[in-house]
C-alpha cells in the first residue's frame, strides 16, 4: 500500500488504471487483483441517527 | 517441434502419470501459497495432450483443482490439434473447467501443408469437426480460440477469413520456430516477408473493425503504448512460465527446443525441487532482465520497448548464444512500425506500464476540507471505474473456472462474456454506460464473496451470475448492434441495468428469456414460444411497441433539477445492500413527490451550500428509495460497494432530503478515497467514543461519521446564518453538531493510528470546522 507523504504533488494509489484495457485482457491476466482484497473487505456500517434533526425543520 | 534441435521428447513418457500430476499440483499450490498468488495459469500441451485420454486428463485437472482450492484461482487450458477431440473429452473439460485452444493453419489447403497423418491423409476435416463441437452451444464456454502457425506459402487473407469463419473468441499467429543457425525460409527479395504476410491480415482486420481478439496484434498495440505484452513472443516483460515434462522434470519454454539439443533442460525435478529453485536457474534468470538482458543492437533499436528482442529462442546463434537480435528482427521492426502508424485514438491514451489512479494535492485538499469539486470527484469516479472493470472481469474469470457452477449457467456466462467483449470492441461507451451503474459493483462483490467461499459454504447462486448476461444484454441494446443474449430468470422478472425491469406474467418457476438486438435498434424479448415483445432502443431507453406496456415494462426513471439528473433506482435487485430495506417500485404519485422534493432540496443545496454542488453533480448518479422506518424516523444510507448511489426514504420535508443527500454523499466520497489509500492503521481494533452514537465505534466508523458531520454541521450553519423562520431552530443543532464534530476530529488526531495522509486529511477537516467555533449561537455558547 502506498501512503503518500505530505510533500507529494500527486497521491499515487495502488489502484491500477484499467479504464482502457479490454475486459478480456483484465480477466485473462487477473489485473486489478491487488485492489480486490481492499474492495471486498468488510467495512463497518456508518449509520447515523438523524431523527434528532427532524424537529428543527 | 518433433523435428527441432532438441529431441528430449523421445526419452519422455507419452503420458504423465497420476503420481507425477499430483506432484505437479502440489508444487504449483506450494508456490501459489508461498507467494500469495491470486491465480495460476496451467496449459496442458504436448506433443498432443489428447493422447492422454479423457480419464487421465480429468485426473490431472482434479489433482490441480484439489490442491489449489482455497489457495488461488486456477486458469486451466489445453492446446491441441483437435484431431481426437470428441464429446467424451468435452464433457471432462466442462466438468473441470478446462478451456480449449485448437491449432489450425487456415483453410484446407493451408492446413494440409503441415498437418497430415503419417500416411499423408488430411486431418483438416477432423480439426473442423472439433472446432464445430466447441462452437456448439453445449461446449461454447470451452472454446478458447485458434492458434495458427504462419506459412508464407498460404494466402494471408484467405487464412484470416478461414479462421474467422470458425468464430473463435481469439486468434494467435505464431512464427515458425527458427534460429540464426536454422533461419526461416523467405522468398528472395523479401527480407521482411513475415511482416508483409501479417500486415495483410492486420489491415484487413483493422478495416473490418477488429471483429476478433488477435493476440499478437493486440500485444503490439499495447507495447507501443507502454503496456505489457500478452504473449512471450514480444515485449520486455520477464518470463513467468515453466514447463513440467511428463516425467516430472522442469524445463524452460518449449520454444527453446529449436535452439540446440538440451536447451530447455534445467536439471531440476518435481520430486526434489520447488518452483522457487527453478526460478533461480540461470536460463530463467536470463529472461528476467528486460532491456538489460538484450544485445547492444537491440538496446539501441527504436522499437525495442515493443518487440523486446522477440521470442528468446529465435535469438539463438552458435557461438554467441542468445545475445543477438531475433532471426525475425526485420519482420518485427516492420510490423511494429506499421501497426504503430495505424494506432487508433479510441484506445490510445495510456501513459505507461503500471499506470495507477492518483489524486492531485489540490484534490486531496478539497476532499479533506469536506468538499471536492468536479475534478476531484471525477478522479475518484475514474478509480471506481477501474475497480468495477476488475470486479466484472474477475467474476467471469473465477466463475468460469469454478467447477461448482452448473453447465447451463456456465454456457450462458460464456455467451454473455463474449457479447460484452464484442460490445466493448464495437461501442465501448455503451458498455461503460451500463457497468457504471453503481450496483454493478455491489453485484460483483456479492458474487466474488460466494465464489471465494470454501466448497462447504455452498456455491454462488446461478441467479447472481445471470446478472452478467443482463449487463451484456443492456450493453448490446445501448450499442445498437446485432446481438443475442440468453438470461435465465427465476420467475419471469428480468432487470436490465440502466434500462429497467421486465416483469412478464406467466407460469411459476424458472423461465429463460432470449433478447435479440439489431443494428436498426429493434430489441425482441422472447420467453420461449409463450411470450414475445418488441421494442425500439434509443439513448432515452426502450420504447415497447408490441404488445404495448404498461404492465410488464418498468423503465428506469430520473429525477431532475437545474444542472443535475439522477436515476431513481427502484428495480435493481442488488440495490438492496443497505442496512435499511429498499422500497418497492414507486407509484406514479410517489414519483411526483420524489421529483418535487428533489427539486426543492437541490435548489437549497445550490443556494445555501454551493461548495458541495459540483461534487454532487460529478458523483451522484443514483438515488434508491428506502422503505420508511416503522417508527417514522428518517433513514438513509450509503454503501461502500455502490459508489455514486445514495439510498434514503423520502423525508416529509425536502430540506431534510438535502441534508440526507449531503450527509450520505460524504460517505460516498470518503469510501472512494479509502478504496485508494490507507488513511489509518487497519490493524487498530480499538473502539472510540463517537458523540453522535451511544456505542463506541471502530476507527473507520469514527472517521466516516466525522467526515459526514462536517457536511451536517455546514447544513445547520447555513440554515442558521441565512436567517428567516428556520434560523432559530437551526441554531441549537448547529452548536451541538459543531461541538461533536470538533471533538471527534481531535479524537482521530489523537488516536496515533492515522497515516501521514490520514493526518493531512483530518487536519483539513479541522481547518474547515475550527473557524465555525467562533460563530456565536445565543443560548448555546459557554
Amino acid at each position: 500500500m502506498k501512503v503518500a507523504d505530505d510533500q507529494a504533488l500527486d497521491f499515487a494509489s495502488d489502484v491500477a488504471d484499467l479504464c482502457l484495457i479490454p475486459l478480456a485482457e483484465i480477466a485473462e491476466a487477473g489485473m486489478g487483483a491487488d485492489a480486490l482484497a481492499r474492495i471486498l473487505a468488510e467495512h463497518p456500517s456508518h449509520h447515523l441517527p438523524v431523527s434528532a434533526f427532524q424537529s428543527a425543520i | 517441434m518433433y523435428h527441432a534441435a532438441d529431441q528430449g521428447w523421445l526419452a519422455q513418457p507419452t503420458v504423465m502419470s497420476i503420481q507425477t500430476a499430483a506432484w505437479a499440483a502440489y508444487r504449483i499450490a506450494e508456490h501459489a501459497k508461498a507467494h500469495e498468488l491470486r491465480q495460476v495459469h496451467v496449459v496442458l500441451h504436448g506433443g498432443e495432450p489428447l493422447l492422454a485420454g479423457p480419464v487421465r486428463l480429468g485426473q490431472i485437472a482434479a489433482a490441480l483443482r484439489d490442491n489449489l482450492t482455497g489457495t488461488c484461482a486456477l486458469d486451466l487450458r489445453i492446446h491441441t490439434n483437435g484431431v481426437l477431440l470428441d464429446e467424451s473429452f468435452c464433457d471432462v473439460f466442462s466438468t473441470h473447467g478446462i478451456r480449449v485452444g485448437i491449432s489450425i493453419d487456415g483453410d484446407r489447403a493451408a492446413n494440409d501443408r503441415h498437418r497430415r497423418y503419417s500416411n499423408g491423409r488430411s486431418s483438416y476435416d477432423r480439426v473442423i469437426r472439433a472446432i464445430d463441437l466447441l462452437r456448439a452451444e453445449k461446449y461454447r464456454h470451452l472454446y478458447l480460440g485458434l492458434l495458427c502457425t504462419i506459412d508464407l506459402a498460404n494466402d494471408p487473407v484467405a487464412v484470416y477469413d478461414a479462421l474467422l469463419a470458425s468464430e473463435p473468441p481469439r486468434i494467435d499467429f505464431l512464427a515458425p520456430h527458427a534460429t540464426w543457425d536454422s533461419p526461416p525460409r523467405r522468398p528472395a527479395g523479401a527480407p521482411a516477408a513475415y511482416a508483409d504476410w501479417l500486415t495483410a491480415i492486420f489491415d484487413r482486420w483493422d478495416s473490418d473493425g477488429r471483429p476478433v481478439d488477435i493476440r499478437l496484434f493486440d500485444s503490439v498495440i499495447r507495447t507501443t503504448r507502454g503496456q505489457r505484452s500478452r504473449t512471450e513472443a514480444i515485449g520486455l516483460a520477464p518470463s513467468d512460465l515453466v514447463v513440467i515434462e511428463t516425467d516430472g522434470s522442469y524445463e524452460q519454454a518449449d520454444s527453446l527446443k529449436a535452439a540446440y539439443d538440451g536447451a530447455p533442460a534445467t536439471g531440476y525435478h518435481l520430486l526434489r525441487h520447488c518452483l522457487d529453485e527453478v526460478g533461480g536457474h540461470p536460463g530463467i534468470l536470463a529472461r528476467q532482465a528486460g532491456l538489460r538482458g538484450l544485445c547492444e543492437e537491440c538496446r539501441r533499436c527504436p522499437v525495442v520497448a515493443s518487440c523486446g528482442g522477440g521470442l528468446y529462442a529465435h535469438r539463438y546463434r552458435s557461438g554467441t548464444g542468445f545475445a543477438n537480435p531475433s532471426v525475425y528482427c526485420p519482420d518485427l521492426k516492420k510490423l511494429i512500425t506499421h501497426i504503430g502508424s495505424q494506432a487508433r485514438p479510441a484506445t490510445a491514451p495510456h501513459s505507461g506500464p503500471g499506470r495507477v489512479h492518483a489524486l492531485t494535492a489540490a484534490d486531496v485538499a478539497e476532499l479533506a476540507a469536506g468538499y471536492g469539486g468536479r475534478g476531484a470527484v471525477g478522479r475518484l469516479g475514474q478509480a471506481q471505474r477501474s475497480m468495477r472493470r476488475a470486479l466484472v472481469a474477475t467474476v467471469y474469470q473465477r466463475a468460469s473456472a469454478d467447477a461448482r457452477i452448473g453447465r447451463a449457467t456456465r454456457e450462458r456466462l460464456t455467451s454473455a462474456w463474449d457479447l460484452l467483449a464484442h460490445v466493448e470492441r464495437q461501442a465501448p461507451d455503451a458498455l461503460e454506460s451500463v457497468i457504471s451503474h453503481p450496483y454493478v459493483r455491489a453485484w460483483a462483490a456479492r458474487c466474488l464473496t460466494s465464489l471465494g467461499a470454501p466448497a462447504s459454504d455452498g456455491h454462488p447462486h446461478g441467479s447472481d451470475l445471470e446478472y452478467l448476461a443482463a449487463i451484456a444484454a443492456a450493453a448490446g441494446i445501448r450499442a445498437g448492434i446485432n446481438a443475442r443474449a440468453e438470461i435465465a430468470t427465476a420467475d419471469g422478472t428480468l432487470y436490465l441495468p440502466s434500462l429497467g425491469r421486465l416483469a412478464v406474467p406467466g407460469p411459476d418457476g424458472p423461465r429463460e428469456c432470449t433478447i435479440t438486438t439489431t443494428a436498426a435498434g429493434t430489441v425482441t424479448f422472447s420467453f420461449g414460444a409463450g411470450w414475445r415483445a418488441q421494442a425500439l432502443a434509443s439513448p432515452a431507453g426502450l420504447r415497447f411497441c408490441e404488445p404495448p406496456p404498461p404492465d410488464y415494462w418498468q423503465p428506469a426513471r430520473r429525477l431532475t433539477a437545474p444542472g443535475i439528473s439522477v436515476v431513481l433506482e427502484d428495480a435493481d435487485p442488488y440495490r438492496d445492500c443497505h442496512q435499511w430495506p429498499a422500497a418497492p417500485r414507486c407509484s406514479s404519485p410517489e414519483l411526483i413527490r420524489w421529483q418535487h422534493s428533489f427539486r426543492v432540496a437541490w435548489s437549497l443545496i445550490a443556494a445555501q451550500l454551493p461548495a458541495y454542488r459540483e461534487g454532487l453533480v460529478a458523483g451522484l448518479a443514483t438515488i434508491v428509495p428506502l422503505a420508511p422506518s416503522a417508527d417514522g424516523r428518517d433513514v438513509s444510507s450509503a454503501a461502500r460497494q455502490a459508489f455514486g448511489a445514495v439510498a434514503t426514504a423520502l423525508p416529509a420535508d425536502p430540506a431534510m432530503l438535502a441534508l440526507l443527500l449531503l450527509h450520505e454523499f460524504q460517505h460516498v466520497k470518503l469510501g472512494a478515497v479509502l478504496d485508494m489509500y490507507d488513511l489509518f492503521d487497519r490493524t487498530d481494533s480499538r473502539l472510540f467514543r463517537a458523540p453522535w452514537r451511544e456505542d463506541p465505534r471502530p476507527l473507520e466508523g469514527l472517521l466516516q461519521g466525522t467526515y459526514a458531520h462536517v457536511a451536517v454541521v455546514e447544513f445547520w450553519r447555513a440554515r442558521y446564518l441565512v436567517g428567516g423562520p428556520h434560523a432559530a431552530a437551526a441554531g441549537p443543532h448547529y452548536a451541538r453538531w459543531r461541538a461533536a464534530t470538533a471533538e471527534s476530529i481531535e479524537t482521530l488526531l489523537g488516536s496515533g493510528s492515522l497515516t501521514p495522509m490520514g493526518q493531512q486529511f483530518v487536519r483539513g477537516m479541522r481547518a474547515t470546522v475550527t473557524p465555525w467555533l467562533a460563530d456565536r449561537v445565543p443560548g448555546m455558547d459557554g
